[in-house]
């Protein structure tokens, strides 16, 4: 095997469609992940076992509204961004990833800002453990977005990708963002209206 | 699409089916007459009757199954072997829609019939076939409002039983009577068991917080064994004692001496309930 | 720090103090302690800890700085770091140099399907030297050679490492080595995803042994939940590991799927994917799907565990259904995540032995679609007489039935293909046939656990034991030994031992045979699962398996023997296709060069062309008006 092939290994088109094929299959381990949850909170707010679904009789878990919108605000304007960003302004690449991570990052710490101050904690019965559980391990996978967002933005800025690999990163990047914001809108319409 | 057919060689598929033929014809009446009643579970009850049978029908219908693979097999690795060293290859058959049509009907139609025939028996025929139903039965026997109910508790590691209709008193023995339809509560106060009663036909999850019915007919007196199917934690294995099936008199007998025994402790005891929360418990051994 | 060129050749202790498996365990070692103490700081003054005798928010967090500790001292850490600096760090220095690469990351797919043999198969062996302890305690009836709790660590560790490790019995080591060669690519989609996919394994295997020290695992593979909340800190182990593993398949299922996708070798059409291909498209596709749902109900007992929440716990409104529904939903899917790669590795070995085409290619692939699609359908079957969903019995047992048809087609393309066949029996087509054989009884008997009244009876008993070790055992395992003797001359360059190789076969095809066939009698005379003691009129029966279980035993020890005999004292070597196969596998020279290709091949015919006329070569491999990159 000559040097010359050695080095040819990561052909640009060819990686381009594996992080295209691959961002598709990841988004759908993610939506299967957090099926898991979605099916906790309504099984166990339709067994209600012992009457405690909402938690102890004079005292319901009620989180913050206002942190709840403020969050599904981010995550669903990082996604609209980054997702615009592949589909309508390819060009404008660098300043919408940005703007995307730093939505993304704003989210992250609302959920910690909100954790902080939440008024109740994961012992207050099933609701407040699909809460603590569903919202804590969103943020964890919203942050290995942020991350994913940051190594675009240093191919971006640093320019060493190239152009086609940088592009399907961008459209993969917000495919999987717009699965999480679908998951946040379910999150949002079960954990704070419905209850 | 390549043919089987239209070769002059010997006729395997007309011998395969001989054999197989053969072989069914001895092996089914064997299963139904000789290795039938011998199937599990003995027949204590209405539904342990209902549950041999299912095992019968299916021993008698998968066996031909079996047999019929086997032989084809065993005729293939005999007929069809290379006998000599060489790397011969053999016809180059790809597919026959014809066999594949037959097969895929074949074995859907078995298999849906096992599926109704299975839902038939589940839902009409034996009532809930003695499993546990959960607290709203969907397959209920006829009378069951008149059935006795039994409440069975598991805990670590200890099978307790309680009669709502006989002052709520709880005992460490079972005791059900004769030809009287008899409706087990199941229900756990820790972790989950199973309540399985093998004689009877019995087996239902012990579920903490659930009321998880099954029902049982006995048919006649005697001793049968109860053991804990699920595994729940160190003397898993040693949850099992004997339970009886009781003459109705011998059975009002043997109540009024525990609700004897039980007066003086009733008032002790939580009051009866379908399901219990102690407080959860956690790390024990 | 990646992108730095190796030296030359530095001396021996710089080399070990490289990013290696050594440097691993010490980072893992330093990051438990670590972990834990982070952990006990966490934990201080939380009132929801309090009144619970241990802090498993300090055990997590070890075990979590292990992991972490583990990955970066492999090196894992260099490519996210080098990414976020915007650097893109080549694959190339991973890939070459002698075999210390065996022993760090390395992104060749080759080299990681060793990695894979050898890691899966040391914790398969120890896997199984657990059930020779358990069986040597099921020689009496009463407690005797381990005390209670001991014999329930020994049932779960041998249950979990098991499942655990033959989820990735096939496709880690022949999924990895030979996926890409069978469709002409160079290399995985995501190499490095690779190799952490294998560098994982280790990791929650060390860690599912480290139970051991913690007071054991009392629940079984299964860790049903309320007992699994109350358990020792052994559960914690079990949680983590199950976890890691589970991202782990998660993983491998992502990357194998993109790469049967996209990395097709022009003239690779969908007809012409090698039969073993389509069956681990398949199983990747349940991987990537309910490997998730399994790290998510872990989760929920993690934090049930560290955290008091109340998921499973009914006094506080949670249910034990939900873990069981959450843990079925992935486990059920994983029991076909065990079964398709061995159907796809015997239809594939039956093919070339018979020397006659794959009968019914398409039938066998529509089979193992058809079974990923209905084994989301049928969970609850393991929950007829759990008092759940009763009215939806007569549901899972139709989706359950149903399934049997496309296993059925398997059996079919097995008859087709035999048929006025010429047969060689060679060892891999011993254990291939042998795979029909147990598969036949291990699928049948599922037809009375499926139906409702009779599984009334069997549920919980040694009569699902006997089934799905026949149906894992009898077809997994069978399976991966027969791809062993199989694929193994291409994978190590040298010749197996045949004769020794029959030893091993019959061995353990009767062996296995005596130990599990009386198993399902042993479950009609209401044994259950899991016990350690039991009806003393079981007694006799119990030692003759016992007695079976260990020349099980001994078959293995003849196959290491026969390893170790081939591999390194004969050490005769391999031609490059022994079996005159016309797998494009076969036909790619014997040390498989490091990018499999010079240039990637045209794909011209199919794999199965036994004996028809004027069959072209199954590929074009000089293809000179073709670019050299590309499909």
């Amino acid at each position: 095997m000559s040097a010359a092939t050695v080095d040819a290994v990561e052909q640009p088109d060819i990686l381009a469609r594996n992080i295209r094929v691959g961002s598709r299959i990841w988004a759908a381990s993610q939506a299967f992940f957090f099926l898991a949850f979605f099916f906790a909170f309504l099984y166990l707010r339709a067994l209600n076992t012992s009457g405690m679904w909402r938690g102890w009789p004079h005292h319901h878990p009620s989180p913050s509204i206002a942190f709840g919108v403020a969050i599904l605000v981010c995550v669903l304007g990082s996604a609209a961004i980054a997702r615009s960003a592949a589909l309508v302004a390819p060009e404008m690449w660098r300043a919408t990833e940005w703007a995307a991570l730093a939505l993304a990052l704003a989210a992250v710490g609302l959920q910690c800002a909100q954790f902080s101050s939440l008024g109740f904690g994961p012992t207050d019965a099933a609701y407040a453990s699909v809460f603590v559980g569903w919202s804590g391990l969103f943020t964890v996978f919203l942050l290995g977005m942020c991350y994913w967002l940051a190594t675009v933005i240093g191919d971006v800025t640093r320019a060493s990708g190239t152009p086609v690999v940088r592009a399907a990163a961008v459209e993969g990047a917000g495919f999987v963002l717009l699965v999480l914001a679908g998951v946040e809108i379910a999150a949002f319409i079960l954990l704070y209206v419905v209850k | 699409m390549t043919t089987i057919a239209g070769e002059p060689v010997p006729r395997h598929g007309v011998r395969i089916f001989a054999i197989w033929l053969v072989l069914t014809a001895i092996a089914v009446p064997l299963i139904v007459l000789v290795l039938g009643p011998h199937l599990p579970p003995p027949h204590m009850t209405v539904e342990s009757v209902d549950q041999r049978n299912a095992n019968i029908v299916m021993t008698a219908l998968l066996v031909p199954i079996a047999l019929l693979v086997l032989v084809y097999f065993i005729y293939s690795f005999v007929f069809f072997r290379e006998t000599t060293d060489a790397i011969v290859d053999g016809p180059p058959i790809k597919g026959h829609a014809g066999a594949q049509l037959l097969w895929i009907v074949l074995t859907s139609t078995i298999v849906l019939a096992l599926a109704v025939w299975g839902s038939y028996t589940l839902i009409a025929g034996a009532h809930g076939a003695g499993g546990g139903q959960g607290p709203d039965p969907a397959a209920k026997p006829t009378g069951y409002q008149h059935a006795l109910p039994v409440q069975v508790i598991g805990q670590q590691w200890e099978w307790t039983f309680r009669y709502p209709t006989y002052g709520g008193i709880e005992t460490r023995d079972l005791a059900i009577p004769e030809h009287t339809l008899v409706a087990f509560h199941v229900t756990s106060l820790d972790v989950t068991h199973s309540f399985w009663a093998y004689e009877l036909g019995v087996k239902a999850d012990a579920v903490p917080g659930v009321d998880n019915i099954a029902y049982v007919n006995p048919r006649h007196t005697g001793l049968f064994q109860i053991r804990c199917a699920e595994l729940c934690g160190l003397w898993h294995g040693h949850m099992s004692k004997k339970g009886r099936i009781l003459a109705s008199s011998a059975f009002q007998a043997w109540i009024s001496a525990a609700q004897k025994k039980n007066a003086s402790i009733v008032k002790y005891l939580p009051k009866y309930s379908r399901v219990y929360y102690p407080a959860p418990l956690r790390r024990a051994g | 720090m990646s992108a730095t060129p190796i030296a030359a050749q530095p001396p021996v202790w710089r080399r070990l103090i490289g990013f290696n498996m050594l440097t691993g365990l010490a980072l893992g070692i330093g990051g438990w302690f670590l972990g834990a103490w982070i952990g006990g700081q966490m934990a201080v003054g939380h009132p929801y800890l309090q009144g619970t005798d241990q802090n498993d928010v300090g055990i997590y967090m070890g075990y979590l700085f292990a992991v972490i500790g583990w990955l970066v001292g492999l090196g894992f850490a260099n490519y996210p770091i080098g990414r976020l600096l915007g650097r893109a760090p080549s694959l190339r220095h991973h890939e070459t140099g002698s075999w210390t690469r065996y022993f760090r990351l390395c992104t060749d797919h080759k080299v990681v399907g060793i990695q894979y043999l050898f890691g899966v198969g040391i914790f398969f062996f120890i896997g199984g030297l657990n059930a020779m302890l358990m069986r040597t305690e099921l020689l009496r009836p009463v407690e005797q050679a381990w005390p209670a709790s001991q014999y329930l660590t020994l049932v779960s560790l041998h249950g979990t490492m098991m499942i655990m490790m033959t989820s990735a019995f096939i496709l880690g080591p022949f999924g990895n080595y030979f996926v890409p060669i069978m469709i002409g690519a160079r290399r995985m989609a995501f190499p490095r995803i690779e190799a952490l996919t294998f560098w994982l394994v280790p990791a929650a295997g060390l860690i599912l042994l480290s139970a051991i020290a913690f007071g054991g695992i009392a629940t079984g593979w299964t860790g049903y939940a309320p007992l699994a909340d109350e358990g020792r800190a052994g559960m914690d182990a079990y949680v983590m590991s199950f976890i890691l593993i589970a991202i782990s398949l998660t993983l491998v299922g992502l990357n194998l799927m993109a790469t049967i996708l996209t990395m097709r070798a022009p003239g690779m059409s969908w007809t012409r994917l090698p039969i073993f291909v389509w069956s681990v498209l398949a199983t990747s596709i349940l991987m990537a799907l309910a490997a998730p749902v399994l790290v998510a109900s872990m989760t929920m007992v993690l934090m049930d565990r560290a955290a008091n929440t109340s998921f499973f716990v009914a006094s506080v409104g949670g249910s034990q259904y939900l873990y069981e529904n959450l843990f079925w939903f992935f486990g059920h899917p994983e029991v076909y995540i065990l079964a398709l790669p061995g159907f796809g590795i015997v239809l594939e070995i039956l093919p070339v032995f018979a020397r006659k085409p794959l009968w019914g290619y398409r039938l066998a692939v529509a089979g193992m679609l058809g079974v990923t699609l209905l084994s989301f359908m049928v969970w609850q079957h393991h929950l007829f007489v759990s008092g759940m969903n009763a009215g939806l019995r007569p549901f899972y047992m139709l989706t359950t039935e149903l399934i049997s048809i496309p296993t059925g087609f398997i059996f079919l393309n097995a008859i087709g293909t035999l048929w006025r066949a010429r047969i060689r029996f060679t060892v891999p087509m011993l254990f291939a046939l042998a795979f029909f054989f147990n598969f036949l009884i291990g699928g049948l008997s599922g037809i009375f656990l499926s139906d409702v009244p009779s599984d009334v009876t069997t549920h919980g008993s040694y009569f699902v034991m006997a089934h799905f070790h026949y149906t894992i055992v009898g077809g997994l395992v069978f399976a991966f030994f027969g791809a062993v003797y199989y694929w193994l001359p291409k994978m190590l360059g040298f010749e197996l031992n045949e004769t020794l190789g029959k030893i091993h076969f019959w061995l353990f095809f009767v062996f296995f045979n005596l130990t599990f066939f009386p198993l399902f009698a042993a479950g009609f005379l209401d044994m259950p699962r899991r016990v350690s003691t039991y009806a003393p009129h079981l007694q006799t029966l119990n030692i003759f398996v016992s007695a079976s279980a260990y020349v099980i035993g001994l078959s293995m020890l003849i196959f290491i023997a026969n390893l170790i005999w081939s591999l390194v004292f004969v050490r005769q070597p391999a031609a490059e296709n022994p079996w005159v196969s016309r797998g494009l596998e076969w036909q790619v020279p014997t040390p498989v060069p490091i990018e499999n290709f010079d240039r990637i091949p045209v794909i011209t015919s199919g794999p199965y062309e036994y004996g028809v006329p004027n069959a072209p070569p199954v590929a074009d491999f000089a293809p000179g008006a073709l670019p050299a990159a590309g499909r």
